[in-house]
Parts: C-alpha cells; structure tokens; sequence
C-alpha cells in the first residue's frame, strides 16, 4: 500500500444541491472528487470498479467565505455569491502500490475541489498500517449505517462521464467525519470495528474495497 | 484488510420489501418522507401504503392552496414560482388543492418510471432522474436558476438530475420545517430522532392550518438546544442523543434571495446539553443566561431565549470553550455542580477523568490552604488568582499559596515540582491555552467551596469602598494589564 500526501492553500468540496446564493463546502472530499483526483493523475477517467481499494484522510487549517463573481454563460451581466473556502489543507490518500508512478508524475493538474483549488503531491511512501479496534476515525466519509455520528448527506460516490453532461453512477448516505481535533472529538468517532490505523497521524483509515461493481 | 464493500450493501438494500420510499440522506428529501410518516401516524417508510401518500397529498394541497402557504411561505421562501406546487403568483386563478394534487399525483406516478436511458438521481442514486420537468430552485430549493445554466454541471439545461422520487418527496418538506425569520429543516439521524424534532411542525399546523412558527423563536440554535432540553427531560434520559446527528438547515429561497445557514451540532456538544438539561436543568439555566449581555430575571429568561443571539450557545457551536460560564465571578458562586462540569470537560473539551480529579485534587488544596486565612486576606488571594491575565500571574499565584502554607504550618507542599508542570500543561501541550483552562476550573472549585465566606467579604468591600469600580482595584495592587 502506497500513502500519497497532497496538500493545497484552498480547496471546496460543493454539497450536491446547495449552489445558488451560497455555496457551502463540506468538511471533507466526497468519493466523486477523489475518483477525480485519480483520472487527473493517471490521465483517463478512473471508475472505482478498477481499484481494489482505496482510502483517504483529509485535514484543514480553517475555513472562511469567500465573494466570487459569477459570470452566466450567454450573458454580459454578472452576480456575486459567497463561497465557503477550507484553507490550508492535506489530502493522505491509501491506494495500491501499482498507484506510485501515476502520482511521482501525475498526468494533469490536481485540485481538491475546483480550477482555482490547486494541489501538489509532496510525498509518496509504501506504508504497512497495522489492523486494530476501537480506534478514531476522521478526515474521511463513512456509510451512515456505520454508527458513527457526523454530519448526514447524500453524496454522489462516483461519476460516468462517457456522456455530456456526466451522470452519477451512485449515490449514498454517507456521514461526514471532520478529523477530530481533540480528544472527545476522537472519542466519539471511535469505531468499534477493525480498522487500518495510520500511526504517524494517528487516526484510522476506513478503506473502501470493491466500491462497486455492477450498479 | 478491512473495509466496505458498498456492492454487497447495495444489493442487500435493493432486495429489501419494495418500499415507495426510503430515506437518502438530503435533508430536504428526508424531510418530505417525516413529513408524509407523521401525517400516515408510521414511523418506517417501509410501512407506507399508497393510501397514506394519497392522504398526504390531499393534506399538502389542501393547505398549499391557500394563499398564505402559496404566495408568503411557499413562493416567498421556499419554491420561488413553483409550477408544481402553483406557487407562482400568475397561477393564483388557477390554483386549487385540486389541480394541486394532480400535480403532486402525477410526480408519483413517475415513480414506477424505469427509463434506463435517464441518467441516475445525484441524490439517491436509485432511480431515473425526473424528465418532465427541468430541476432548478422552483422544484428544489437552493439548486441554481435556468438563467445560469453554469450552476450545473456541463451547464446541463435539463438543471440538476433528480429523480420522481426525490423531487416528490421534498414537495412536503415546508409541512415539517419551522417558520422562523427564515425556514428551518432539522435533520437528524437516527431517523426516529427526526421525527421527534419535526411533529411539533405538523402538530402546530393542524391546530393552526399555518406554517409553524416555532413558538416565536427567532434564532434556529436557540430552539433546537431548548428541543434538546425538552425532549430529555420527556425521555427522562439523556441516553437518546448517543450517537446523534443534528444538521440545521436555516435558508430562505426566493427570487430576490438563496441564503442558506447550515448548523452541525457537534455530538459531544448534543450529548452535554442533554445530560445537563436531565441531571441539573437549572444549573444550566443559570449557565444559559450567562450567555447574554444582560443578565434576565427570572420572568424574562423565556423572551430573552426566543429572541436573542446566546454567547453560550454560539461557542458550542464553535467548538469554543464555554467553563468562564459555569460560574459566575461578579457574585463568586457555581452556576451548577462539579459533576455537570466534570462531564462537559471530558465529554466536550476531551479532558482526561485523571487530569481532571488532579486539579481538583489541587483546588481542594488551594482551598485547604486560603480557608485558613481571615476573610480580607481571603479575598486578596482569591482576586489575585481572578486576575491573572498572564501565564507569569498565574504560576506567581501558586508560589504564593505554597509560602502560605508554610507560614501556617500545613504539612505537605501544594504541589511537587512535576505537578507543577502538569498543572500547566493539563489541557494539552499549549500552554497559552491550558493554563487558562486550568484557571477557571480552580476557580470554579474556590467558589464552590468558599462562596458564603467570599460573598460575606464581598459585602465588607462594598461599604468601605462605597462603590469603587473595577479600574480603581488596580491602584490597590490588582494589577489589570
């Protein structure tokens, strides 16, 4: 298993209806925006179905709103809406070993939520992460069926985009664990399972293995 | 390797009973299925009949067609000229609960729809996205208008892809959102806890036949943590909240505004507030009412809670430490008890229970120490401790109990050298944000202890100082910087 570490200034993860007015982001990155983080790297759109498992953990700084001018395409007048914006940021992804050379190079540009969210790869290691219970998790997505109290949303997992405009493949509850920032945080996302735990950041990973196959 | 196969659960949901509906996760959707569970008197979606949506529908459109739901509530906050629900104001001659559930009836339909050249609902993930119609802010609050089409993906003209299902499900969601000076949607899960935080909503509009206006809150915050409260004093246990979540959705949708509030309540925040509205409601009433600038009277506290913005409640929110409030230093007395404190420090601020009983351990000996002094002097030692706005004041406060100590002949030392060092540190290895943490619990431990002899002091000071204010206490050696 290889961990690769990102980190950017900026990123937004766009809830899926939430878009006129006010764009809020979610605390971390869905599954779809990492199914697009992968096709940047190796270059071609990556479905899940390909991956035999894939996980990640993600941190940030702070968060603030920002005013963006919004042009509408096919018209000279403008608006402005407020967006949320995480700052400071770091994207741990855990995904099989044959993802190394795809990241030392990626092919395109990576970004942790849109064009302006730009991200580089600072590391690439080979970790062995240790399988260990009641251990906290954080930084990730989980199924809303996992037990674990977080933020509740619907959140696409994965995206067709053989067609104009792309198509979701799934969608799901999923909860939303912000990573915890103190102690009772890490108590309550403590999951009573086994899980993958990364001790140099001290937080379990929740893998996603298979993610699916025929929808 | 540990992990989720999420195939293997999806295939396991589809086999289950053909339920209409089932729950997705989007608040808007989730609500419009509380909506239509209360109304049918059934708790699982899976126990809904096609009987109990007709009622629902004929409820809905019953109320939709009046002119305070269509043009105030429904057009003027939640569905800007909705077609579907004839909320647009040119509609007004030809609206009726009639064509209303027509409307309503035929999105249902579509609901046995299995058009797999449609693209996949982005909500549920279950079902053709919804093609009669083009999915913006009029037929789902808050998506983007038909007027940017940039708001959508590949600037999709057809708007967002949302299915029958869904579409028809957040038609009902203004039945079970409060009418604040916004809408508010509560969702919750356990969904079974939504349910409970949503009734009230229908409870009130069929009593009323209007929008539920929250018993006059004006601040979301304020009447979910006074829901929470309630709802746990009923259950006669906190237990409920165990592993909830609570999202706000505080958002106003018209043509002239898409504003949106979402309000997370942190878990182990929910978690407190229950336990201290189970184990000590007044206490935390008295916590509560530290939170506004004024302090209400007993009569007030209701009006002050339904409409003013609450420090205490905000700094929850923030994940912001609220001890200053457990008691209050003007009149030196606990607002509640250590068992209330010991809780929210563990539970919220994630404070060891070893850690924890230290410092109390070294209040009780601060105490043991101060206790033994005549009441002016007493109260030097204590305001000494209240006014240590520097990490230097506050350690100089212990050197000087532990000389005390020896000159009353006390056997131990207040502390060894390495309790020292942990005393600084007890919250955590930054110091700037410990010592203050640890300041207020050893503060809250002396007024618990020695409020009357503090209070009897307090009363001398104010006739020999006939009424000195606070900036003067420094000319005495208060020292405020």
């Amino acid at each position: 298993m290889i961990r690769v570490k990102i980190k950017s200034w900026t990123a937004s993860f766009r809830y899926p209806t939430f878009q006129s007015g006010y764009q809020p982001t979610l605390p971390v990155p869905p599954l779809s925006t990492i199914q697009g983080i992968l096709s940047a790297a190796r270059g071609e759109v990556v479905s899940f179905t390909e991956i035999p498992f894939v996980g990640y953990v993600f941190k940030s700084g702070g968060r603030g709103v920002d005013l963006e001018r919004i042009y509408a395409l096919g018209k000279t007048e403008t608006d402005v809406i407020k967006r949320e914006v995480l700052f400071d940021n770091t994207l741990y992804l855990y995904l099989p070993d044959e993802w190394e050379n795809y990241f030392r190079r990626p092919r395109y540009q990576l970004l942790l939520g849109r064009s302006s969210d730009m991200a580089t790869v600072e590391s690439v290691e080979k970790v062995k992460l240790e399988e260990k219970t009641n251990v906290p998790v954080g930084g990730t997505i989980v199924p809303a069926t996992s037990g674990l109290p977080g933020l509740v949303h619907a959140l696409p997992v994965e995206f067709d985009y053989s067609t104009i405009p792309r198509r979701a493949r799934m969608a799901r509850p999923f909860t939303v664990l912000p990573f915890p920032r103190n102690n009772a945080q890490r108590k309550r996302q403590t999951y009573g399972g086994k899980l993958l735990y990364d001790s140099e950041i001290n937080i379990g990973v929740w893998i996603y293995e298979g993610l699916h196959g025929k929808v | 390797m540990s992990g989720v196969n999420l195939t293997r659960e999806q295939s396991e949901k589809r086999t289950q009973s053909g339920s209409l509906f089932y729950w997705t996760g989007h608040p808007f959707v989730d609500a419009g299925l509380v909506a239509i569970l209360l109304i049918a008197g059934k708790k699982k979606p899976e126990d809904l009949t096609v009987e109990d949506v007709e009622k629902a529908i004929s409820f809905a459109a019953e109320l939709y067609a009046t002119k305070e739901w269509s043009t105030k509530y429904i057009h003027g906050m939640i569905f800007p000229n909705s077609g579907i629900l004839m909320a647009n104001p040119s509609m007004g001659k030809k609206r009726s609960p009639t064509s209303i559930a027509e409307n309503l009836q035929s999105i249902f339909e579509e609901l046995k729809s299995s058009d797999n050249d449609s693209p996949t609902c982005v909500l549920c993930g279950r079902r053709p996205a919804y093609s009669k119609k083009d999915i913006y802010l009029s037929v789902f609050p808050l998506l983007g208008t038909g007027g940017v089409p940039n708001f959508f993906h590949s600037a999709n003209l057809r708007g967002a892809d949302i299915c029958a299902h869904c579409v028809f499900l957040a038609q009902f969601m203004p039945l079970i959102s409060y009418r604040l000076s916004r809408v508010l949607v509560i969702h919750a899960y356990p969904y079974e806890l939504m349910l409970e935080l949503s009734k009230e909503a229908l409870e009130d509009i069929k009593k009323s036949k209007l929008a539920s206006q929250a018993r006059g809150f004006r601040r979301p915050e304020n009447f979910l943590f006074h829901l929470v409260g309630e709802v746990t004093r009923k259950m006669e246990s906190s237990e409920f909240w165990e592993n909830a979540s609570v999202t706000l959705y505080y958002f106003i949708c018209n043509n002239q505004n898409q504003i949106l509030d979402l309000i997370h309540i942190p878990t182990p925040v929910l978690r407190f507030v229950a336990y201290a509205n189970y184990i000590d409601p007044m206490g935390w009433k008295r916590i509560v009412a530290m939170g506004w600038r004024v302090l209400p009277d007993e009569n007030d506290f209701d009006k002050f809670e339904r409409e003013r913005r609450n420090v205490v409640y905000s700094r929850l929110l923030n994940n912001e430490s609220i001890l200053s409030y457990f008691y209050n230093s003007k009149e030196r007395k606990v607002n509640t008890n250590w068992n209330l404190l010991a809780f929210y420090c563990q539970e919220v601020l994630g404070l060891d229970e070893k850690i924890l009983e230290f410092v109390k351990d070294v209040g009780d000996r601060i105490v043991e120490t101060i206790g033994m002094l005549p009441d002016h002097k007493l109260d030097d030692e204590v305001r000494s401790l209240e006014r240590a706005e520097k990490l230097y004041q506050f350690e100089a406060f212990f050197i000087r109990i532990e000389k005390l100590r020896q000159n009353l002949g006390i056997d131990k030392p207040l502390m060894t050298f390495d309790e020292f060092a942990r005393i600084l540190m007890a919250y955590g290895e930054d110091v700037s944000i410990s010592w203050k943490t640890v300041k207020n619990l050893l503060l809250f431990r002396i007024y618990e202890k020695l409020h009357d002899r503090l209070m009897k002091s307090a009363e001398l000071d104010k006739i020999e100082e006939f009424g000195a204010d606070e900036s003067e206490y420094s000319i005495y050696g208060g020292g405020n910087e």
